[in-house]
């Protein structure tokens, strides 16, 4: 084994892991990367792409007439022959944007509690740690399916950090119901230590590249996690899309993670955070918004024509968040959600429905 | 260092008026897919800045590699075995590529996506030049060879002998039925996508071991075109996916051109590298080992089956009985035994095996000097004229194959033979799958649905047919396989040119007449057609009668 490098695909932003040993073609298709490629012999030139930054890659046996020397010299290279010395930027010539993600392997893993924190009186910020070593790779936005201990039942949770590379962590943010089958377990019988079953990833509420266009988020509850997710990661990538998250809370003692999403509008210059309740306490200091977050957006946004919008959160929200942003002018395809359902009968707390699109 | 982006570039062509804006377009090819969900962004940038510098500095090596075999004498030096098969590959192949050429504009209106038409667009430039590179090939090998003959008449030879018509049917396969069917499954997904490895990655290879370095120039120069072709097809595939109510088609069109290609890719390709070569070494990668890695391994588990998810029908059964065809079944093993058989309606000579490509066979396909060992002995006892007939007029235990009517291979591993009376005559066919693919797929209905625009498989199919009664003299006369000196055969059973050991039209003038078996059948009772096909089916391997015949 070699030194490992990072390399970055662009315009998807997604980062692998390459072994100097491996070609970046294998590690991608390793890490659940679905690369174009044809031969892998490097005569096709299916996965040609183009160097953006780096330039410390060497080449296995490849022919000219798939990369010839001026092409090379300009900085274009076949990844199914290449391999990285250093960290790397490529832009992906050849790719389809929804394909590309299909490939992360589902794998079942145990995990270990590592902290249960309450962050309002019905959210649980819950933290994993996986027992065996490695990753679960994820993109963000993507959720897992944990096994409800002494039960045949899983519930759906979306992961709210970006990656378990370093820590083995997966971070989510669950609510409470009284009842729920997992929720309540949480509640009152898990704690610090215990191991539980999961698996995934599963889901495509993941980031487009859509390079320049404005991002709308909408959420509520605890859709809060995967939006998080997906600001968090646009964080660590520095994607300046002019960008607004409007997330809604009954009273001001439903939100969280407050200080944190301000603190994003200050490493994200073209982020904003706009939370409102619709049942603000009299008492309360509230200078914020007021009302259904969906009566915000309208007065908020006249016009988003050309825009992307994200939703997550109870159904009856999302619901009403469609039209509405298909009457503001955002296009039907470019609206992405995931809508939980809470089972009725089970009482549950969280069940994610597989967008359907 | 930063660049600047192909993909802003790129994404300005997207502004380019593709739509026709003053009138409504004639359409001649149909389709019965529909797309009307999320349109597909096209997968690969690629801008003609870029495209034309690429693929002029390509032509130039190309060039540069045409010259330097001639100063270097390649063509003296190259294996006769191997070229002589090239006379047959390279009248073949300019067509499937001026027929992929002739595919795309059948894309442009049935697929509505301005966004793919660049892609489609270039595509149709490549096959251009392909078929302009590799028709350019061939000029060289004529004026270069030892032995043109076979070489300067290869444009006619295509369509009228008993192997080019199978290549014809494969051409045409890219603009046969439905434009979806045609262009995109058959074409992109299938052919390009699946067989063009064993075709334009492992023949330069095996062309190179043969002393022919040019050949891997011209073919690497199309290969690297590849690309956008495998593109294109991944797009549209993944647009006609979303439409649910396509789904039915896609796995009709899939069954149909993975069957067909195998049919056809499998069996010449197949037979140029494991016949068509001296390189013997044991390290050398079979036909079936090369086909298990690249469309076993890559096409099919990479390529087709994480497209499961997606509501994709995978032929799986049909993958798998591929192979059990050229592993178990000896596919390839069988096609080169009956070019041979029929060595003296062709346009190129076939050199004998010896025992050192015995050795190899054996080595990489255990069990087969058993069954075709002794045959290719008497193909090389009877190779020269003495006072024999050609070997197909010999006891060899061999009898001659019938015709599969939708793919046009004979039907060689006899078992499998099927037999159906479709549109009023009787047909023989390889396999099951080609008895579906001309009675159930070709058709105006397909599980009870309007399929009007796949239209049917029509034609002189079996190539015999053509020449039914004919003196085999004349049959060779007709199509014009006679050398210079109005006797001499083109093709001969063997590699020396001396006139003595070669064979004239005066020695087919001694042979029976030439007898369609699709005539034949047509014209048995039923009871005899029963019997024949009851007897048929117990035949093989390698062309034997029935053991208790």
């Amino acid at each position: 084994m070699g030194d490992k490098h990072v390399v970055r695909f662009e315009p998807v932003g997604i980062e692998i892991e390459v072994d100097e040993d491996q070609t970046i073609l294998r590690a991608a298709a390793e890490q659940g990367v679905m690369l174009m490629h044809g031969c892998k012999e490097g005569q096709c030139s299916s996965c040609k792409s183009f160097v953006l930054d780096g330039e410390d890659i060497e080449l296995d046996r490849y022919s000219t007439f798939a990369l010839p020397e001026y092409e090379l010299d300009e900085g274009y290279t076949l990844l199914c022959r290449a391999h990285p010395y250093e960290d790397l930027t490529i832009e992906l010539l050849n790719y389809d944007e929804d394909m590309i993600r299909s490939g992360l392997p589902i794998q079942d893993r145990v995990a270990e509690v590592v902290a249960i924190t309450p962050v309002t009186h019905d959210l649980r910020h819950l933290v994993l740690r996986l027992t065996d070593p490695g990753e679960l790779k994820f993109f963000p936005g993507q959720y897992v399916d944990i096994l409800v201990p002494d039960s045949e039942a899983s519930r759906s949770f979306s992961m709210a950090n970006t990656t378990s590379r370093d820590s083995g962590q997966l971070e989510f943010v669950i609510k409470v119901y009284p009842g729920g089958v997992f929720s309540e377990f949480l509640d009152t019988r898990l704690n610090v230590g215990d191991r539980l079953q999961l698996s995934g990833p599963f889901g495509v509420f993941t980031l487009r590249d859509n390079p320049g266009a404005r991002i709308v988020f909408v959420g509520g509850g605890a859709g809060m996690a995967p939006i998080l997710s997906l600001l968090r990661s646009m964080a660590e990538r520095g994607i300046d899309r002019p960008a607004t998250y409007y997330y809604g809370a009954r009273t001001h003692l439903d939100l969280c993670f407050d200080e944190e999403l301000r603190a994003l509008q200050d490493v994200l210059p073209g982020f904003k955070y706009v939370p409102a309740l619709s049942e603000p306490a009299e008492d309360a200091e509230w200078d914020g918004e007021v009302g259904l977050i969906t009566d915000v957006v309208r007065r908020h946004e006249p016009d988003l024509a050309g825009a992307d919008a994200y939703v997550c959160g109870p159904p009856p929200m999302v619901e009403a968040a469609i039209p509405l942003l298909e009457g503001l002018g955002v296009v039907t395809k470019h609206i992405y959600y995931d809508k939980f359902t809470t089972t009725g009968d089970a009482g549950d707390s969280k069940v994610l429905e597989a967008p359907t699109r | 260092m930063s660049r600047q982006s192909v993909a802003k570039a790129h994404q300005k062509i997207q502004e380019l008026s593709w739509e026709p804006a003053y009138h409504e377009p004639v359409s001649h090819y149909g389709t019965d897919y529909t797309f009307q969900k999320a349109q597909k962004k096209d997968p690969l940038k690629q801008v003609l800045r870029s495209y034309f510098p690429m693929q002029e500095e390509k032509d130039h090596r190309v060039y540069g590699a045409s010259d330097g075999a001639i100063r270097g004498n390649m063509f003296r030096q190259v294996q006769e075995r191997w070229l002589e098969w090239q006379k047959l590959f390279l009248s073949i192949i300019p067509l499937p590529e001026i027929s992929a050429a002739r595919a795309m504009p059948l894309l442009f209106r049935t697929v509505p996506n301005p966004e793919l038409h660049n892609g489609q667009a270039i595509q149709m430039i490549d096959e251009v030049r392909h078929s302009t590179i590799q028709q350019n090939l061939k000029r060289l090998y004529m004026n270069n060879y030892i032995d043109p003959a076979g070489f300067n008449s290869s444009l006619r030879n295509f369509q009228s002998d008993y192997c080019g018509t199978i290549g014809r049917q494969f051409a045409e396969g890219f603009i046969t039925g439905d434009a979806i069917t045609a262009a995109s499954i058959y074409l992109t997904i299938v052919a390009e996508t699946a067989f063009t490895n064993t075709l334009f990655v492992a023949m330069p290879a095996e062309a190179a071991a043969n002393g022919d370095y040019l050949l891997p120039t011209v073919f690497h120069s199309v290969q690297s075109d590849e690309s956008r072709h495998i593109s294109n097809g991944y797009a549209t595939l993944l647009m006609a996916l979303a439409d649910e109510g396509n789904h039915q088609l896609l796995a009709r069109d899939l069954r149909y051109a993975w069957w067909n290609n195998h049919r056809v890719v499998d069996a010449a390709i197949g037979t140029f590298i494991e016949y068509g070569t001296k390189d013997r070494r044991k390290d050398r990668e079979s036909y079936a080992e090369m086909w298990r890695r690249w469309i076993y391994d890559d096409y099919y588990r990479s390529y087709l089956v994480p497209l499961e998810k997606y509501g994709l029908e995978i032929p799986h059964d049909l993958i798998e009985e591929s192979w059990n065809q050229i592993w178990n079944k000896g596919y390839v093993h069988e096609v080169a035994q009956f070019f041979a058989t029929g060595w003296l309606a062709n346009y190129w000579r076939i050199d004998p095996m010896t025992d050192k490509d015995f050795e190899w066979f054996e080595y990489k396909y255990p069990g087969w000097y058993d069954k075709y060992g002794a045959w290719w002995e008497n193909y090389n006892r009877l190779s020269m004229p003495n006072g024999h007939k050609p070997i197909v007029f010999e006891d060899v235990d061999y009898e001659y194959p019938h015709r599969c009517w939708t793919c046009m291979v004979p039907c060689l591993v006899r078992e499998d033979m099927v037999m159906a009376k479709v549109d009023g005559q009787w047909r023989t066919y390889c396999h099951d799958m080609c008895r579906w693919t001309d009675e159930v797929a070709f058709r105006p209905t397909y599980q009870g649905r309007q399929t009007p625009n796949m239209g049917k498989l029509i034609g002189h199919r079996e190539w015999e047919t053509l020449y039914h009664g004919w003196n085999w003299a004349d049959v060779v006369s007709d199509m014009g396989f006679v050398r210079d000196d109005g006797k001499t055969m083109v093709a001969q059973p063997h590699l020396d040119l001396n006139p003595d050991k070669m064979w004239t039209l005066d020695h087919l003038r001694k042979c029976p007449p030439l007898a369609s078996p699709n005539v034949l059948l047509n014209e048995m009772s039923d009871d005899e057609r029963t019997a024949f096909a009851a007897r048929y089916v117990r035949g093989g391997p390698a062309g034997r009668a029935p053991a208790d015949a």
